[in-house]
């Protein structure tokens, strides 16, 4: 007898011929997952099992493993072999001593030779014979006896079963090249993408002395905790100063945010090339600020040719913030650093930018000496927590 | 490396790191434990203990916090006051002082905050206006953190006295001592805050000077050590640092007074001669450990870490944000917009020398010309 977890996994994607490669994908993922402690992870037909690990990591196991993204849910459970006089002996052990109770059985194992109603019946009534505190009622019940009868002579007792993440596991959908600044909204476009099974891979842009080693040091951090949930992120911080010192030299300071911005896509598109991924991810919301626009999103939008993917953009703040504290970022993107966007930000934006006229003021600039100068000093960071 | 960022911290000296080893591997002991190892570590806190408060001229006794911090939380909030009576602190100071007389405020006291010079010093006129009968509690800090301005404390103190006996009078005192003169009777306050780690001891230890016949409330409950009002197995190895710090500081506190003047003055006349290009917001009659100014255009935070490259180290005087605007200096210095987020401290140590100095302004010239032009308008 030993204390396990049981894991289901979403059923809806299993479908077709590409069951192989989703199942092995969520496997390595959830083994990932649960690096560094000490387990030992078993994967058969559509479950998959953590066992012989310690008990005082299991409520660590339990919250990485919420955080998989294609798992269903998992159960706590008590493993023995399948004895009915040892599972009853257990059922009522690990029971409340009161209350209104049902035993719910489900026997894959097709061979024995009572079935599942009968075994329900013979663990309840076991469990009245014990505790004269308890009542079986099917319908309303304080809580729920699961006994899962398997094929290969074991059975699991458990009580509750816990919601993951739900999703597609991560690597499934493909790499998207996150522009991650800091803020609140970036780290939930990750996760919002990882949740349809992209692996992200982020590109911050730092504009030292302008923004500091704290700076860099929060963004590494966001980027630390929504590998919980994506798994490894590589991050790219790219030197941004000398772009923005070349824009406030030679443009108007009303488009410095507009050109700034159509560097910064640009060279995420060179990455995305460089790390084959399918798509830029950013974390605009239409209308929050005014590089977010719908004409400066056009003009922005228009240096690249890769799919830009904006899981926020119909999005209020306010959505966006429940989001980020459900996955931990909250507090970590309000921490008051300056990002580069903040530091020559001009008293009036423009609001309606034109494409033309942001090509014409590139005039003056070498683009892509500009762009070759930042990749040059591009810094790697491979960001995870465990 | 230059460090110039000594208001914030000093580098333990060897006579402090030695001491504390001895005291962390050989005389590890619990002072209050009864075998004879522990009785000898007993005698050694209370010589500390003696060295210090004779080094300092105090009549009274010294109870030993983890930080400058605790030290002023102690003297804030464990100091007799009547429940709603007015509690007097200046406007420049430190957080440690400043959020506890907040706190105070919110709890009831009539807390008032003592206008200060463009420097940060307060005015004795104005505080005088604020004298009454109702007051209880006064705190003014000796030196200010930031700009460096010293506060005439023996003169306020006996101000106060001189108005009402009964009032208590706190200072904290962390960036004087061993720095400016300190005689505690001749100052003449109730309570004094101090901290090692200002004059190369070790960080992690404080002291909180008490006056003779003064009682403070228990502040921390436990097992009785420091007087029953601050319990806590003692940080021996730190206190022993700490006297050695204190002694150090006090026998060449002339001496090294001197040689840091001549390199503040050094200082400020190389930034003088830069025209507008930079502001000094310290008074020159203050401590000479600190030099504030505020550069025209460019942020403070931006040029030390301009200066990190050059492995140049010096205090913005304020948290890191320019997004928290209620920086103190720029409260009270009366800045023009161009300079008001460009406030940079200069604190230096006896270790500093003329070419250091040198080095720090010339890349200070160099990286402001750099980047003042994209910052101008």
């Amino acid at each position: 007898m030993e204390r396990i977890i049981l894991i289901r996994i979403g059923e809806i994607f299993l479908k077709g011929n590409n069951k192989n490669f989703f199942v092995s994908l969520l496997k390595d993922n959830a083994k990932n997952a649960l690096k560094g402690i000490p387990c030992r992870f078993v994967s058969s037909q559509n479950r998959m099992y953590v066992e012989r690990y310690e008990d005082s990591d299991e409520r660590t196991i339990i919250d990485r493993l919420t955080k998989v993204f294609g798992l269903y849910n998992l159960s706590p459970a008590i493993k023995l072999p399948t004895d009915f006089t040892e599972i009853a002996k257990v059922c009522s052990d690990m029971s409340p001593k009161n209350g209104t109770f049902r035993v719910t059985v489900n026997r894959a194992d097709k061979k024995l030779d009572k079935n599942s109603m009968e075994i329900s019946r013979e663990i309840g009534a076991y469990m009245l014979r014990k505790e004269s505190g308890l009542t079986v009622n099917l319908h309303q019940f304080d809580f729920e006896v699961n006994v899962d009868i398997r094929e290969n002579g074991f059975s699991y007792v458990f009580y509750e079963k816990i919601p993951c993440a739900g999703g597609l596991p991560v690597g499934c959908g493909g790499n998207g090249m996150l522009l991650l600044s800091g803020g609140i909204d970036s780290p939930v476009a990750a996760y919002l993408m990882a949740k349809r099974g992209v692996k992200i891979y982020a590109v911050h842009y730092h504009s030292f002395p302008f923004t500091s080693e704290m700076a860099k040091n929060k963004v590494i951090k966001l980027a630390q905790i929504v590998s919980d949930y994506c798994g490894e992120i590589e991050l790219f911080v790219v030197p941004f100063t000398d772009i923005q010192y070349a824009i406030k030299e030679n443009c108007p300071i009303e488009y410095m945010i507009t050109i700034m911005r159509r560097f910064m896509m640009r060279i995420a598109e060179r990455l995305a090339e460089q790390y084959k991924c399918g798509a830029i991810i950013t974390g605009e919301s239409l209308g929050q600020v005014a590089s977010q626009t719908m004409e400066s999103i056009n003009v922005t939008n228009s240096v690249v040719k890769k799919p830009v993917f904006r899981p926020l953009i119909g999005s209020d703040k306010s959505d966006i913030i429940e989001i980020a504290r459900k996955i931990n970022t909250f507090e970590t993107s309000i921490l008051p650093y300056e990002d580069c966007c903040t530091v020559f930000l001009p008293k009036n934006p423009v609001i309606k930018p034109k494409i033309e006229l942001a090509e014409e003021m590139e005039q003056k600039l070498d683009v892509n000496g500009l762009i070759e100068q930042a990749l040059s000093g591009v810094e790697i960071i491979h960001c995870n927590n465990r | 490396m230059i460090f110039l960022d000594n208001a914030s911290t000093t580098k333990p000296s060897k006579d402090c790191i030695n001491i504390s080893g001895f005291y962390q591997t050989e005389r590890f002991f619990n002072p209050s434990a009864p075998y004879h190892p522990s009785v000898v570590a007993a005698e050694d806190l209370s010589h500390f203990r003696d060295t210090i408060i004779k080094k300092l001229k105090g009549n009274g006794k010294i109870v030993f916090t983890s930080s400058g911090t605790e030290s002023d939380n102690f003297a804030l909030f464990c100091s007799k006051k009547r429940n709603g009576s007015r509690i007097i602190v200046s406007q420049s100071e430190h957080p440690a002082v400043a959020t506890c007389a907040n706190e105070l405020k919110n709890r009831g006291f009539d807390v008032v905050f003592c206008p200060v010079d463009a420097s940060g010093r307060v005015i004795e006129e104005e505080f005088l206006q604020l004298l009454s009968k109702d007051v209880s509690l006064v705190s003014i800090m000796h030196v200010n953190n930031e700009t460096g301005a010293q506060n005439d404390v023996k003169r306020l103190c006996a101000l106060t006295k001189n108005f009402d006996s009964n009032i208590l009078f706190h200072s904290d005192g962390v960036q004087a001592l061993g720095k400016v003169p300190v005689a505690l009777d001749d100052l003449g306050v109730d309570f004094y805050s101090m901290s090692a780690h200002k004059i190369h001891g070790l960080r992690g230890v404080g002291a909180l000077f008490i006056k003779n016949g003064l009682h403070l409330r228990t502040f921390l409950y436990g097992g009785g050590q420091e007087f029953n009002v601050r319990s806590s197995t003692e940080n021996l190895a730190g206190i022993a640092a700490f006297s050695c710090a204190v002694d150090y500081a006090i026998n060449h506190q002339k001496e090294n007074y001197e040689k840091v003047k001549d390199l503040n003055g050094y200082l400020r006349t190389a930034l003088s001669e830069q025209g507008d290009a930079y502001k000094i917001i310290s008074d020159p009659g203050g401590s000479p450990y600190i030099l504030n100014f505020a550069m025209r255009y460019v942020r403070g935070e931006v040029m030390v870490h301009s200066l990190e490259k050059y492995e140049i180290f010096v205090g913005t005087g304020s948290a890191c944000s320019s997004k928290k605007t209620d920086r103190t200096v720029a409260k009270f210095a009366n800045l023009s917009p161009e300079y008001e987020k460009g406030v940079l401290r200069v604190s230096f140590d006896e270790n500093t020398s003329k070419d250091d100095v040198d080095y720090f302004i010339n890349k200070l010239n160099l990286e402001y010309l750099a980047i003042e032009k994209y910052m101008r308008g």
